[in-house]
This record gives C-alpha cells, sequence and structure tokens, in this order.
C-alpha cells in the first residue's frame, strides 16, 4: 500500500473514531425509545460504592449504547442487512415463519420447567377460585376467558426447526382449564372456538388477534352469558357491525422489532355496532366518547393501540340502561379489541388493567362496584401470570 | 472495558490518541500510564491495587537483581523470593479456593472458601511482571529505574487484560526509544480493524451457538448438535483470542510498540507439534524459555526430558483456569506431544496432508471439549455424545437450526481460519497491472477495512436492542 492509501486508511479510521462520538454528543437527547417500547438509560449517578464496584462505569456504558448517534438507523441497517442480505429466518428475536407470520423467537436453552408451571397455574387457578366465589357472594358471575396468543394459534408456521412452544402451550391448556373446571369456575376456552373455522382471525406481523378474531370472541362471550341468563339477545350478526378497514400501513408489535421492514399487506380493521347507542365513555376519569383512536404514528402508522387507545388503566362505558347488566372485564391488551364490541350489551361496562391501575385492589374494585358479570381474559402464555391482571388483591 | 466495546471505541480511544500525541516525546509514556491504568480500573478499581502492587514487587525486584548483580548468589535468592511473591499473589486470587475445594472433595474436609475475586487479567500481568524480573537477572535488558517504566510495561493496556504476553526483552528499548510513524499507524489501523471484525463479526456469532449448546442439558443433545456445538467453540476460542491479539498488537503500533504475534493460523496445522507453534505463540514461548529450558528441556535423557515436558503442560493447563478440566486439558496435549515425540510422529509424518490436518482438527476440538465443559464427567458426556454413544438421536432440528440460521457464520469462520484472505492480498500485491493493483490497495483497501469497523459497530450496537412488547409510558 502506498503512502495515499495509508493516509486514507488512517483518515477513515480517524473519522469515524472522532466522529461517532462528537455526533452522539450533539445530537438532541431522547428518553424514551419508541421502536423499542422502553425508556432509554438516563446518565449514572455517582456514588463511591458504585464507583468501587464498577457498577458506576458500567452504567455509563448502557448509557452510551442507548444514546449512540443514529442508534435506531445502525440497528435499522442490521436488520435489513439480515433480512433481505443473509436471509436470516431469525432476526432480533423474531422469527419469519410460514405465509409470512412473524413469530417470536424459543430459545433451545430457554428450558421448560413442567412442574414449576405447574404449581404456578394450581395457584392462578385458586386465586380465580376465590375471586369467583367473591363475586358469587353477591349474586354475581365470574368468567374466565381464554384466548390463544398469535404464536400459540399459529405454531405450525414456525419452520420446523425453531421451538414453537408447544409443549408449554399445550400445558396452559390442559392444566388450566381442568384446574378451573376442578374449582368450579366457569370459563371459555377461545381455542375452541377459533380452530377449525378456517377464517383468519390473527395478524400476521402482531402478536394479538384482529378485528376478526375479536368478533368471534365477542359472539363467544355474548352466546355464552345468553345461554346462562344473563343477557336476552343474542350477539349481534356480522351485517349489524360497520367495519372500516383503517387505509394506513399497519404497524404490528412483531414488526416493529424488525424496524418495520417486514413487508405488511394486512389492515386493521375497526367495527362499530348497529344501529348505534347512546353512551358516554370516561378513560382514566377523563370524559372520551372515542372507543379508537385513530391517530396514525409519525410515519403514518396505525397500531393495535387503536382500539380503546391501547392499554389504560380503567375505562367506564355507560349505556343508561338500567334494565341490562353491569359488566366488569379485566386483563392484558386482548381485552381492548372486544370493548367496543361488548359494552352494546350491557348498562355499564367497567374495564380495568390491574398492570397499570392502582387505586384499588380488585376485591375493593369489585365490592365497590359490584357488577353482575366479572370477565378476565388473557392471553394463553399468561394464563398462569401471577403479576398484573393475576394479582387481585395486590397494594 | 473491552476493546470491542462502544466505550472503548468511542470515548476511551478518541481521548487517548490526541492527548498521546500532544503530549510531546517526553509526556507520552506518561500519558500511556495514566490511560492504562484508567483502563484496568474501569472494569476493577479495587483491584487496580492488586496491579500496583504487583508493579511494585517487580520494580523493586528487578532493581535488586540488577544491584546484586555482582554477587550472584543474592540475585538468585532475590529472584528466587520476587518469583516467588508474584505467583503466591496469583495463587491467592485464581487458585486459593480451587486447592481448598478439592481437598474438601478428596479428604472430606469442610474448610470455607474464600471470598476472593479473580481480578481480570492477572495471569497475564503476573507473568509480564516475572518476565521482567526474570530477563533483568539473565542479562537480557536494561533494568529500568524508572517505576513509571515498570508500571508502563506491564500495565500498558493493548495487551494487559489478554496479551499477547509481552516479554520484557522484547520492548525494553521501545518503552524509551520507539519511534511513531505513518506506516505503523496505518498499519496499526488495519490490524485492529480486523481484530475486531474477528470477535464482534464472528467469535460473537460462533459464541451464541456454543453457549447455547454447551449450556443446555448435555444429555438431550443429538451428536450433530454436539459436533457443531464444539466445532462453534473451536471457532469462538480461535476468533476471540487471536481477535483481541489482533486489536492488541494493532493498537500498540497506533503508540509505536512492535509486539511479538500470538498466533499463525493454528488450524491449518498438521500435528499437534505444529499446532502449539501456531496457537497462543506469547504463552508457548514463555513457559519454553522460563520454565521448559531451565529445567533442561529435552536435554539429559528420555526420563528427564517427559519430566519437563509434563510440568511445562501441567502449568500450562493450570494457568488457563482453575479447575481440573483445565488440569487435564494441559496433560492431555501434554501427552499427545510426548506421543508425538517418541511414538507416533514418523506415522503422522507419513500420512498425507489431508489426513494430517484431520487428524490435527480432530485431536484440537477434542481438548477443547475438554477446556470448555464445566465437569470433566460432562466433558467425558459430551465426547460421549460427540462419538455417537449417547444423546438423543443423530440430527436433531436444533441442529438443522444452528446449521441453517448461522450458515454464513460457520462459512466465514471456516475461510478466515485459513490463510485464503492472506494469499488473496499477496496476489493482488504481486499483480502485474499495476493501475489495478494501486486501485485495489491504496483505495479498495482502505474502503474494505472502513466497511468492517462500520459493520462491526453495526452489529456492537445491535446487540444493546432490547426490546419490550408491553410497556406504556
Amino acid at each position: 500500500m502506498s503512502k495515499t492509501g495509508k493516509i486514507i486508511s488512517v483518515i477513515i479510521f480517524l473519522a469515524i473514531v472522532f466522529g461517532l462520538p462528537v455526533l452522539s454528543w450533539l445530537q438532541p437527547y431522547h428518553s424514551v425509545s419508541l421502536i423499542e417500547n422502553r425508556r432509554l438509560a438516563a446518565p449514572p449517578v455517582y456514588s463511591t460504592d458504585g464507583l468501587l464496584s464498577g457498577t458506576y462505569f458500567r452504567e455509563w456504558e448502557t448509557f452510551l449504547s442507548d444514546h449512540i448517534y443514529a442508534r435506531d438507523t445502525w440497528i435499522k441497517t442490521y436488520t435489513y442487512a439480515n433480512l433481505y442480505g443473509l436471509g436470516k429466518r431469525q432476526i432480533n428475536d423474531i422469527v419469519i415463519g410460514r405465509d409470512g407470520y412473524l413469530l417470536p423467537f424459543r430459545s433451545y436453552t430457554a428450558g421448560y420447567d413442567r412442574d414449576s408451571y405447574a404449581a404456578a397455574v394450581r395457584t392462578m387457578t385458586g386465586r380465580i377460585a376465590e375471586l369467583a366465589a367473591a363475586v358469587e357472594s353477591y349474586g354475581g358471575r365470574f368468567y374466565f376467558v381464554g384466548v390463544p396468543e398469535q404464536s400459540s394459534f399459529h405454531r405450525d408456521k414456525y419452520p420446523g426447526y425453531f421451538l414453537n412452544n408447544s409443549v408449554r402451550l399445550d400445558d396452559a391448556e390442559n392444566l388450566f382449564f381442568r384446574g378451573l373446571a376442578e374449582n368450579g369456575v366457569s370459563y371459555l376456552n377461545l381455542q375452541e372456538v377459533f380452530t377449525g373455522t378456517g377464517e383468519e382471525y390473527y395478524y400476521r406481523t402482531d402478536h394479538h388477534y384482529n378485528f376478526a378474531g375479536a368478533f368471534a370472541a365477542y359472539r363467544a362471550i355474548i352466546t355464552r352469558l345468553q345461554a346462562d341468563g344473563w343477557l336476552a339477545e343474542p350477539p349481534l350478526p356480522q351485517e349489524a357491525i360497520r367495519v372500516v378497514t383503517l387505509p394506513e400501513v399497519f404497524a404490528g408489535t412483531r414488526n416493529r422489532q424488525l424496524y418495520y421492514l417486514y413487508p405488511v399487506r394486512e389492515r386493521l380493521q375497526i367495527g362499530y355496532p348497529q344501529p348505534e347507542i347512546a353512551y358516554s365513555k370516561s378513560t382514566n376519569w377523563e370524559p372520551n366518547q372515542m372507543m379508537y383512536d385513530l391517530t396514525p404514528d409519525a410515519a403514518g402508522r396505525v397500531a393495535y393501540g387503536v382500539y380503546m387507545g391501547g392499554d389504560q388503566a380503567e375505562t367506564v362505558i355507560r349505556t343508561d340502561r338500567p334494565d341490562r347488566p353491569n359488566l366488569l372485564l379485566f386483563g392484558d391488551s386482548f381485552t381492548n379489541a372486544v370493548e367496543p364490541l361488548l359494552y352494546y350489551h350491557f348498562n355499564e361496562t367497567r374495564c380495568v388493567d390491574l398492570r397499570y391501575y392502582y387505586s384499588l385492589n380488585l376485591y375493593d374494585y369489585v365490592t365497590e362496584h359490584r357488577p353482575d358479570i366479572v370477565i378476565l381474559l388473557r392471553d394463553d402464555l399468561d394464563y398462569a401470570t401471577l403479576e398484573g391482571n393475576g394479582d387481585f388483591d395486590g397494594e | 472495558m473491552v476493546f470491542s466495546s462502544l466505550m472503548f471505541l468511542c470515548v476511551f480511544l478518541p481521548v487517548i490518541l490526541p492527548a498521546y500525541y500532544l503530549a510531546g516525546r517526553r509526556g507520552r509514556n506518561a500519558v500511556l500510564l495514566l490511560f492504562s491504568l484508567a483502563f484496568y480500573g474501569w472494569g476493577e478499581p479495587k483491584y487496580l491495587l492488586v496491579m500496583l502492587a504487583s508493579i511494585l514487587l517487580n520494580y523493586a525486584g528487578g532493581r535488586g537483581v540488577d544491584r546484586f548483580r555482582p554477587e550472584p548468589a543474592k540475585a538468585r535468592l532475590l529472584l528466587v523470593f520476587v518469583v516467588f511473591a508474584n505467583l503466591a499473589i496469583l495463587a491467592y486470587f485464581k487458585y486459593a479456593n480451587f486447592f481448598i475445594e478439592s481437598v474438601n472433595t478428596a479428604l472430606g474436609t469442610t474448610w470455607p472458601v474464600l471470598a476472593v475475586a479473580l481480578p481480570i487479567g492477572i495471569s497475564f500481568f503476573t507473568f509480564q511482571g516475572l518476565s521482567y524480573v526474570v530477563d533483568i537477572y539473565r542479562g537480557r535488558g536494561k533494568v529500568q529505574t524508572n517505576p513509571l517504566n515498570v508500571a508502563l510495561y506491564i500495565s500498558l493496556f493493548p495487551q494487559l487484560i489478554a496479551g499477547p504476553i509481552v516479554r520484557y526483552a522484547t520492548v525494553a528499548e521501545q518503552i524509551t526509544e520507539r519511534q511513531e510513524s505513518l506506516d505503523k499507524f496505518a498499519a496499526g489501523v488495519e490490524r485492529f480493524i480486523l481484530g475486531l471484525g474477528k470477535k464482534v463479526l464472528i467469535a460473537n456469532s460462533m459464541g451464541r451457538v456454543a453457549g447455547e449448546v454447551f449450556g443446555g442439558t448435555i444429555a438431550d443433545l443429538a451428536t450433530a448438535t454436539a459436533w457443531i456445538g464444539v466445532l462453534a467453540y473451536t471457532a469462538q476460542i480461535y476468533f476471540d483470542f487471536s481477535g483481541y491479539s489482533d486489536m492488541a498488537i494493532g493498537l500498540g503500533r497506533l503508540f509505536g510498540f512492535e509486539f511479538l504475534e500470538n498466533f499463525d493460523y493454528p488450524y491449518i496445522s498438521r500435528s499437534i507439534t505444529e499446532f502449539w507453534r501456531r496457537w497462543h505463540i506469547s504463552l508457548g514461548t514463555w513457559f519454553r524459555d522460563y520454565v521448559y529450558i531451565p529445567l533442561g528441556g529435552n536435554r539429559g535423557g528420555t526420563a528427564r526430558h517427559l519430566r519437563n515436558l509434563f510440568v511445562v503442560w501441567l502449568l500450562t493447563g493450570t494457568w488457563h483456569g482453575a479447575a481440573w478440566n483445565f488440569v487435564v486439558w494441559g496433560l492431555y496435549f501434554g501427552c499427545l506431544l510426548a506421543l508425538e515425540k517418541y511414538v507416533t510422529g514418523r506415522v503422522i509424518e507419513r500420512l498425507g496432508r489431508p489426513l494430517q490436518h484431520l487428524y490435527t482438527l480432530l485431536l484440537v476440538v477434542t481438548g477443547w471439549v475438554l477446556f470448555r465443559a464445566d465437569t470433566l464427567a460432562e466433558a467425558m458426556n459430551y465426547l460421549s455424545i460427540m462419538a455417537g454413544f449417547r444423546g438423543s438421536g443423530l440430527v436433531s432440528p436444533q441442529s438443522i437450526y444452528y446449521l441453517v440460521e448461522y450458515r454464513w457464520e460457520f462459512l466465514l469462520a471456516a475461510a478466515a481460519s485459513t490463510p485464503v484472505f492472506r494469499t488473496l492480498h499477496s496476489r493482488i500485491e504481486n499483480m502485474g497491472a499495476a493501475a489495478v493493483r494501486a486501485g485495489l490497495l491504496d483505495y479498495g483497501k482502505p474502503v474494505l477495512y472502513g466497511g468492517i469497523f462500520l459493520l462491526s459497530l453495526m452489529y456492537l450496537v445491535n446487540s444493546t436492542f432490547n426490546p419490550f412488547i408491553y410497556f406504556r409510558f
């Protein structure tokens, strides 16, 4: 290599070594990563203990990693290179499954402790049984509604050499519903409702069910409540829902981990029961009439958060029809897509997400409001999760 | 701090480079020393004291043996004391609990283990300190009257944590008389980037595969998976270690130092003897010059030669880690080397090259199982599965997963284990078409290395990608 080549080498090296930190320092500070859905590390706080243990320095490393110049661009380029350059099927813990399904990666080393899971199931079903008894003590009724998560229902979409979590998911279904039955708890297993119909109930690029899945869940719930004598009318037919397909690109949760680089053909749908009825709605104690938050993100995309504006601590929908029962629906994000349909049949519908609601524990909440029907709706990855919506008497 | 981190690349390096070159000739060593101590203290500030104690011990030892040179008996006694003190420090921090646990296991005692952590790089800087004092004793280097120069030699950050073990005799003059130049700096840049690429683009991926295979339930592995795991580890350990050595050599050149090579394509070796001339050369030559030859080497008959050989390999294995599988690993290679010397050497020489390569690789890979497994029992179990005697079948979905998803990394590792890229470079350098040659070397090569640097940075940033599904803020 001549002197010219050496100078070019040195210049390129120094440009990167000096340019990157300078640009990192100059760029605006971001406290949150919308792509990663988390808070980025804050500048470390000095302490003598931290200094001596090395923790202080490690926190600086984390801070630098989180705030490196063009971090999103680096990761996006990495994702693009792996997706389209190297043809990988596992990128950023997402598996590119068959038929365009994006699924979570399950490591071969993750391991599954069946005994621990069974113990957690026993604890959870026990808690649910106690809650059901508390609801029934004042004349109400409790139902557990279990819905398969996207990767559970479509576990056959994993390429053959990836783990699809089958053993644990089968245990979730078998052990959990057996436990509920043994405890005399009423339940609805949507796996049985969804299987065999041939319908597309799930997004390919998101972990939730789509509007068709939410509608099927709604119909199954109302059918069951009608059969049990709580409701007089059956669920609305398809024709009674004004379905709107949003034109914006759908930003699925799985695709977000791929920086939305995976091509998306699916669109998000919302539905308005017909004929419309009058209602008043509040979200987190503030009046808010909208069932759907149609505001796209900065890139013009819409996500599952359209349904009820995403996860909320508490939503209350009143239709002022005292002849109808009151419903309390609580659970994770899968409740969001059925809430705009379920409310149609009730006088008052309360929707709570215990991961964000801190005012009262669930027992106190039920005691205060005495809903006629209490439904816990969870996906099968979290049937036995004892925190969040599995913690009914936490502070 | 490690070289393959954003903190080193984006903070440490851009600060030390201008500080070093702006300090002038008189201040450069002080800058290097200060930054080297900061580099070491970054990860473990409290263990800085251990290294400073080692520096002080070896500085005083060097001055002492030099002062007592006219009185050989005193010089020798002092040397023995300093060597013993160095080894005592190493023994305490690295081997005390191994010793206690071994005694407890063997004799059923319940001696309590000590609450000591292993200071990073202690094996390396202890051997460097020993090298300093021994080389002064042997007259192979001028004693440093300035303690800061001894401190610099021992703590010099490019080779502090993972080598290469820089012998004092090879850098004595460079501590005060080295010359920086554009040639060295450019060569250093290339070497550093090459090492970074080896570590980030190959070693880290292979490490993931090896970590998953060895970290799972060994008994559940299929034979193919076991082979994939150990081949991944074979690649990981080479590219990690040689990559780090490349970065160390490259960084040394940025500051005018020339360190000796530490690896020379060991996986193309055709015998175990050759392998150990190509693998971790600085350690092998250290043991040769400071243990094997003083014991007599291969002189004094077969029995004495074998004794010396096994002492060296016992120490080599032990140096690598405080566990019995490392001891067995060292003795395993001692046996193989003895066999090649006295029994199988001539047979191997008559084999064709492919068989020689296969013979060597099989034995090296087997050695890596001993090295990587947590216990001897686990190593034996793993080897049984590789041989097809145990495990869950020949091939499993897990085997296919690694072969498919990591195919590019395995291919790159296989190619980069051979001198194919070096050969390609030589061919370009010897091309007849001057314009094409100049274009490729003067423009293509810098762009290529710049690309490897950026690619490595991209992989480093992505390794911190940590998304959450459920979060509201």
